[in-house]
């Protein structure tokens, strides 16, 4: 990563109200996953942003919602990503692991970027959700984005093949 | 500690650090100490086969991390994609729409782990090549492509004669043509888009006036899609001609023999 962000500054693009440009974005198969982008604005209108949800085709543990700012750099950063619970993992900071079976949100923080791992390093686990659309429902949550008709563990938002 | 007594500790930690989980879907998940730079661990499963021996397989995970802040297309072609191909040839792994696996027989198993776990990094690193590598393989193919058309009168790093500052605005490849030469701009990302634009522009702005100055410029991106609308915008603006990827060759061929004959 080529751009260095402050936990204030991460916190401040979190939290900026943001609204979804094209709530209409259609899922697409591609390799072995669901994929869909929804494109995503600040409403002052100065930052971009994309959510990317994914879901593997045929584990229903295995997804992820994120969202990732655009820097205008052209350097593309991952400031949260509510996962699946299909993989463990290790807080290296921290030293904190947890295993399989655990449903995790991570999170960019300044210490991880300054010690060279990806920026969204940190995770915690949540009980907060089970599934891709709780996910998503809880990433629009947590990150302030609206325009997007999400709902806790409702409606499918992928149809398995 | 003697040699056996090391042996065995050596045995005892790593298979503390392995754990088999089974899942409820006909695969055991493998946890290992492998692990992708955001923490997760890799997600390597196993699978009985009917014929006897094991499936290793990433079932298609990696490719899906990789997807988050890449489009997967750029892994199946051009650099990339044969980067990529090199891997799996290497490691002796098999593709089936980016699962990426290995069969291999009980007693491989725990080397197959180690090789299929460090292929799985080679595969994940290619989305780190952007910049690096890829980009100095994306000059050679442009070069090696350029010389393939013309032959090997190609000038590289091309420093432009009687130019104010000539040194500050080098030309990537210069061919002299019977016109008029070609003054040719690789452009792998939007730093060097912004870049051609400015150094075209100068060109143009110092040479253009004096006819026997004149030239054509011939941008070839390395992937057009990768480059912002603004930036592209203003370097469509600028240039004389444009190729949207190496893979096309023969529009890059008939461009080139258009302006120089």
């Amino acid at each position: 990563m080529e751009i260095s962000l402050s936990d204030e500054r991460i916190a401040e693009l979190i939290a900026m109200p943001k609204r979804v440009t094209n709530p209409k974005a259609r899922q697409v198969p591609d390799a072995k996953h669901f994929k869909c982008d929804y494109k995503v604005i600040s409403v002052s209108g100065s930052e971009e942003f994309t959510i990317f949800v994914r879901q593997h085709s045929e584990m229903l543990d295995d997804f992820t919602a994120g969202l990732k700012w655009h820097a205008n750099t052209g350097e593309a950063v991952i400031l949260m990503r509510c996962n699946g619970a299909s993989h463990p993992h290790k807080n290296h900071i921290e030293g904190t692991k947890f295993s399989p079976g655990h449903y995790h949100i991570h999170k960019a923080t300044e210490r991880y970027i300054e010690e060279g791992y990806d920026p969204e390093h940190f995770a915690e686990v949540t009980n907060g959700y089970t599934a891709i659309e709780g996910a998503l429902h809880q990433l629009c949550i947590e990150c302030n984005i609206s325009g997007l008709d999400t709902a806790a563990e409702s409606l499918s938002l992928f149809t398995l093949q | 500690m003697n040699i056996d007594e090391l042996k065995t500790a050596v045995c005892r930690s790593l298979c503390a650090d392995v754990q088999v989980i089974e899942r409820n879907d006909g695969y055991f998940f493998v946890d290992t100490p492998f692990e992708f730079g955001d923490g997760d661990h890799y997600s390597l499963f196993l699978k009985f086969l009917p014929t006897g021996g094991v499936r290793i397989t990433d079932r298609g995970t990696t490719f899906m991390r990789m997807s988050y802040l890449n489009d997967l297309g750029k892994f199946r072609e051009g650099s990339r994609g044969r980067l990529l191909e090199q891997v799996v040839a290497t490691a002796d792994l098999q593709e089936d729409r980016g699962e990426f696996f290995m069969d291999v027989s009980g007693e491989e198993l725990g080397s197959s782990l180690v090789r299929f776990g460090q292929a799985l990094t080679h595969i994940h690193d290619l989305t780190f090549l952007n910049k690096n590598r890829v980009v100095t393989t994306f000059y050679e193919d442009l070069r090696e492509q350029v010389q393939g058309i013309v032959g090997s009168d190609v000038a590289e790093n091309y420093i432009v004669p009687g130019l104010p500052m000539a040194e500050a605005y080098p030309v990537d490849l210069f061919v002299p043509g019977e016109r008029s030469p070609v003054y040719i701009f690789g452009v792998p990302d939007q730093p060097k888009a912004r870049l051609a634009t400015i150094i075209i522009q100068y060109l143009r702005l110092h040479l253009s006036a004096d006819p026997k100055n004149r030239f054509k410029s011939l941008v070839v991106f390395q992937d057009q899609a990768n480059i912002p609308h603004k930036d592209r915008s203003r370097l469509i603006n600028a240039a004389s001609m444009m190729v949207d990827t190496l893979e096309a060759r023969d529009d890059m061929r008939f461009k080139l023999e258009e302006a120089l004959h």
